[in-house]
């Protein structure tokens, strides 16, 4: 794998994307869903980026814009090619998409849903290889049975023609890392891979991701509504608030000095596993709705607790560097 | 321990779910106290029989569940001996329920001020309507949402108005316990921490006790007095919230403990359990925590620890507790 | 609500347009011009022509089309090959049909749903099999076979005087003593028996929802069914229609109650599965929990839920009973509506057929936009939001 170290691995302009809202056959939406708006970040190479933030901020659309799985309406996503240039693949199509696949992958949330319940788990996983096609069979199947092993299913042959329903959720949810790392991918964008699962076995999955990743030189955007989950995966954790990103820095000065009003409040609400440690609460008024054609304001302004005419009366904040690579979108901090 | 006669006493309970396949050992030999006007809060993975205990508590049970054994006592009376009428007259009267999902839990064709009032008549039925109404804008009122929102139905509100209202409901009879499943959920952060600091805030008021219901450690060590821990069927561990956290005696409770990653304090590395929880048609005999106990033993494997009192109203059950090297 | 009650309207409207045009030049495509009823072999050249200027089907086929609508706008639905014209001739059959459509259709929906409660609160065991089993024969069952059988049953029973089954004909049904110099003409008394019996269904539901706001307590169906015939009797014997109206009962009573065997299943079978659902469902442990008696559980919260998808696929359904009626009627030679249409398709009466279509299609549009209102009543998750149904939730 080619490393450069100056270059991240993949950069996001601008990203935008919106979705319709009630147009139909023969007639045009009126209005839209800003589901993510405006993004701009880097991952760099064999870095991790937590994203975080509650349901419906645009952290899941996010991910699958990274993977294109969903097209962008606006912006650049350049990711490192094969010769160590970025490449901009925002609008790829046909089969230059296809060399792009083999470089980013996405493991989903519910390992019940995302894995084919009619295929074996070496069909699962081995997909991948077909697609593109890599290897003989022979050599196919020793990768798989080696992945799988990685991975923590053992012994693989045990694992490798069974199908999906026979493995239990924290099984499943290896079989989709395993399906995400068999063709070597450079970045992985993964939604909320252990939220489904319970906490013993939540652990092991977060672990094993954390070492391979260490270990094949992947990066990874790890999507969770959970902070703490973050804290132990990421280097790096953004914020996201109604599809604007509105804080962005390392993972420990974002948890012990946050500055967007938002992510205060976040922290301050995240409950704390011991009962000796008392936490302060901010509270902000008001809750979540859908960035149906948001006015153009800071999004956060009818929540905040720091807002005044100058937030009303101005465009959605920029991200700026508030030192040490501490990026935040507030007029008032 | 318990000076005062506790409020909820459970014995020895032991109960089943018949399946094709055979017995399953959801509820095996759990007992505990909840005394008058406390929090008790129970974690435990899903699987481990803390839900099948709260629905016992009710008697609300499946068709192919069976209560083998054990009584439950509240407030004096074993409510596994009452008749059909007067278990309808007990519930929600002495114990009331704030479900898991709070979107299901409302009949979506029915006005949520209907719904609370259906409980009303059914057991303060002599209230009139405008007297009902009043009731319920109270209540709408205590748990934080606009009275005039009773007359809408459970789509039109947001997941978190949707939990108050279910909350709103569970306190409708003034029933003496309140048992909280999986309360927040379904819901974000930020909403998870205003709903229970309201609920902690309404039971102090009220003087109500409360049972929460959590896979989330977190949750449980915010808002309960006491903690029980739960795995494959049994209480492994029951003790006050400090105590618990400083001296976990239970294998498991110290590695779900430590599995769990917070925001606060040093970060540490995640204890990674061996395996998985048993399957309860075939438990393990003995501790049933053996297979996946790096303390196991020979005795472990064979004989079921029993559930003992190490002083301070900690119960344990372990053959090596982990106390000594702990501290 | 007016908005989408409008909305509804207008996309009915315009969706019978789209279907009467569709069915005019289907239908004129295939008519009379040589080897059919009207046009004999043994016609010269000569006669042909004068019949087709007779007729009216020389003229060219968009003139026709642009008469035809021009005059059905103005209620006027033309003259039949055989020269009656076409609305009385239907008007007089329009009672027929709903009688047996509208009647059927109410008590298949009740015992449907009623089977399919019980059935799916029961859960596996001798009583749902059973049911289930019949259900799935009768709906199954072919119809002309079903109407034989049950015309046999009841013709002994009734004491019925009826014209044989088989054949094209299709003529008066109704004989004996009454109906020599009767007060009533039978079709008459027929509307009058629909609207009391519809009329009273209607004013007891509506009751029933005042009453269940005001007092929250509801009749129980019994009392409901009570009530129900209470008024109608009543309202009968008040008018002296009361024989009439039961003789007319009794010659009905083999298509309904052939129509109903055919058309309940459905209905069960969905409000089961339903049912079954339903009573899965949360809530319904809420019920439990709030202390509730379980038949408050399964008539309050479980079957009210569960009446959702039922409804909504009998709105789904309503074209294929009507289609099933005409079947039935042209068995049993019940002369409604769509025995008369069926005819008229074999006479190449294309006159009478089109204004049979424009009947069953302004029929099925009314219950259709009945229906979804009382769907939408029904069901609160349905918003008028700019006049467009959303289920939200």
């Amino acid at each position: 794998m080619s490393n450069n170290n100056d270059k991240p691995l993949l950069r996001v302009q601008g990203l935008k994307k919106y979705f319709p809202v009630g147009g139909g056959f023969l007639r045009q939406a009126r209005s839209f869903i800003h589901a993510v708006d405006d993004l701009e970040f880097d991952i760099p190479m064999g870095g991790s980026l937590g994203l975080v933030g509650e349901s419906g901020c645009g952290k899941t659309t996010t991910g699958k814009l990274l993977v294109r799985l969903h097209e962008p309406t606006d912006g650049q996503i350049f990711i490192q090619n094969e010769q160590g240039e970025l490449e901009d693949i925002a609008h790829r199509k046909g089969e230059s998409m296809k060399t792009f696949r083999r470089r980013v992958q996405m493991i989903f949330q519910d390992p019940y849903e995302s894995l084919n319940p009619r295929r074996t788990i070496y069909d699962t996983v081995a997909e991948p290889l077909v697609v593109q096609g890599i290897g003989t069979i022979v050599e196919r199947e020793e990768r798989v049975a080696a992945l799988l092993e990685r991975v923590g299913l053992t012994p693989a042959t045990s694992f490798m023609f069974r199908f999906p329903h026979e493995l239990s959720g924290g099984q499943r949810q290896r079989v989709a890392i395993a399906r995400a790392l068999i063709i070597d991918p450079v970045f992985i964008a993964a939604d909320e891979p252990t939220s489904m699962l319970d906490v013993s076995i939540r652990t092991g999955v977060m672990n094993l991701m954390m070492e391979l990743a260490g270990e094949m030189g992947v990066s990874y955007l790890y999507i969770t509504h959970d902070l703490a989950v973050a804290r132990y995966m990421c280097e790096r954790i953004a914020v996201m608030y109604l599809g604007k990103m509105v804080e962005r820095a390392s993972t420990e000065e974002l948890l012990a000095n946050p500055l967007h009003p938002y992510t205060r409040a976040l922290i301050s609400a995240v409950p704390v596993p011991d009962p000796r440690i008392s936490r302060q609460a901010i509270d902000i008024k008001g809750g979540v709705s859908a960035p149906i054609d948001p006015p153009p304001i800071c999004r956060f302004f009818a929540r905040c607790p720091l807002g005044d005419d100058f937030c009303e009366n101005n465009p959605h904040p920029p991200m700026e560097d508030k030192g040490g690579g501490h990026y935040v979108a507030c007029y008032k901090v | 321990m318990a000076e005062a006669t506790p409020i909820l006493s459970v014995q020895d309970l032991v109960m089943h779910y018949t399946t094709r396949k055979g017995d399953v050992s959801a509820v095996d030999g759990v007992s505990f106290d909840l005394e008058n006007g406390k929090s008790l809060g129970l974690v435990g993975e899903s699987g481990c029989g803390k839900t099948s205990i709260a629905f016992s508590l009710m008697k609300l049970l499946p068709d192919n569940a069976k209560i083998k054994g054990g009584s439950i006592y509240v407030g004096g009376t074993d409510i596994l001996q009452l008749s059909h009428d007067e278990l309808l007259k007990f519930r929600w009267q002495r114990i009331a329920m704030v479900f898991q999902a709070a979107m299901n839990a409302l009949n979506p064709v029915y006005t949520v001020g209907d719904q609370i009032i259906e409980a009303l008549d059914l057991h303060w039925g002599d209230l009139s309507r405008e007297q009902s109404r009043e009731r319920i804008g109270q209540l709408f009122e205590m748990v934080g949402l606009d009275p005039k929102l009773m007359d809408r139905y459970p789509h039109e509100f947001s997941g978190g108005m949707r939990q108050r209202a279910v909350i709103a409901m569970a306190l409708s009879c003034n029933p003496d316990i309140i048992i909280a499943d999986e309360p927040t959920t379904a819901l974000d952060v930020i909403v998870q921490d205003r709903i229970l600091r309201e609920l902690k805030k309404i039971q102090e008021k009220l003087g109500m006790s409360m049972i929460y219901i959590s896979h989330d450690i977190a949750v449980i060590a915010e808002v309960s007095d006491r903690i029980g821990v739960m795995y494959a069927g049994r209480m492994a561990e029951l003790a006050d919230g400090v105590d618990i956290f400083e001296h976990p005696l239970h294998p498991y409770t110290y590695a779900l403990m430590r599995a769990f990653p917070s925001i606060k304090g040093e970060k540490h590395e995640l204890v990674t359990l061996p395996g998985e929880p048993p399957d309860l048609l075939f438990p393990p005999p003995g501790c049933r925590f053996h297979p996946r106990c790096p303390r196991a033993t020979d005795v472990c494997k064979q004989e079921q620890p029993p559930f003992a009192d190490n002083g301070r109203g900690h119960f344990v059950a372990c053959w090596h507790p982990m106390e000594a090297n702990h501290e | 609500m007016l908005h989408y009650l409008l909305r509804r309207a207008v996309s009915g409207l315009i969706a019978l347009f789209l279907f009467l045009t569709l069915m005019f030049f289907v239908s004129e495509s295939v008519a009379p011009t040589d080897f059919t009823t009207q046009f004999s072999l043994l016609m010269t050249e000569e006669q042909r022509a004068a019949l087709a200027r007779d007729l009216g089907i020389d003229r060219p086929l968009w003139q026709r089309y642009f008469d035809w609508f021009g005059s059905l706008v103005r209620g006027d639905l033309g003259f039949s090959y055989y020269g009656f014209p076409v609305a009385e001739h239907l008007w007089g059959l329009i009672p027929y049909t709903l009688l047996v459509f509208l009647i059927g259709t109410m008590i298949a929906f009740q015992i449907g749903r009623w089977m399919g409660k019980v059935a799916a609160w029961r859960g596996p065991g001798l009583v749902n099999t059973l049911s289930s089993i019949s259900a799935i024969m009768l709906y199954t069952a072919f119809p002309p076979f079903l109407a034989f059988l049950v015309s046999r049953v009841m013709e002994r029973r009734l004491d019925l005087k009826r014209p044989a089954l088989g054949g094209r004909a299709v003529g008066n049904v109704f004989f004996g003593e009454l109906w020599r110099s009767p007060r009533w003409e039978p079709e008459t008394v027929m509307s009058w028996v629909l609207l009391t019996v519809v009329g009273y269904s209607v004013l007891i539901m509506v009751l029933n929802e005042l009453l269940a706001r005001r007092v929250r307590r509801r009749m129980p169906t019994l009392v409901q069914a009570a009530a129900l015939i209470a008024l109608v009797s009543g309202t009968w014997y008040a008018t002296g229609l009361w024989p009439y109206a039961l003789e007319v009962l009794k010659v009905a009573s083999i298509p309904i109650v052939t129509f109903v065997l055919l058309s309940f299943g459905e209905t069960m079978l969905i409000m089961r599965t339903s049912m079954s659902d339903t009573l899965r469902e949360d809530f319904i442990t809420t019920a439990e929990a709030k202390g509730l008696p379980s038949r408050a559980i399964r008539d309050r919260h479980a079957a009210r839920t569960a009446l959702l998808p039922v409804f909504s696929r009998l709105v789904v359904s309503l074209p294929y009973l009507l289609t099933g009626l005409v079947i039935l009627e042209d068995t049993l030679k019940w002369p409604g509506l769509s025995a008369s249409l069926f005819n008229a398709l074999y006479q190449q009466d294309i006159p009478v057929v089109m204004g049979g279509l424009v009947l069953v299609g302004v029929l099925s549009a009314i219950t259709r936009l009945l229906l979804d209102v009382m769907y939408a009543y029904l069901d609160p998750r349905i918003r008028y939001d700019s006049g467009k149904l959303r289920r939200a939730g």
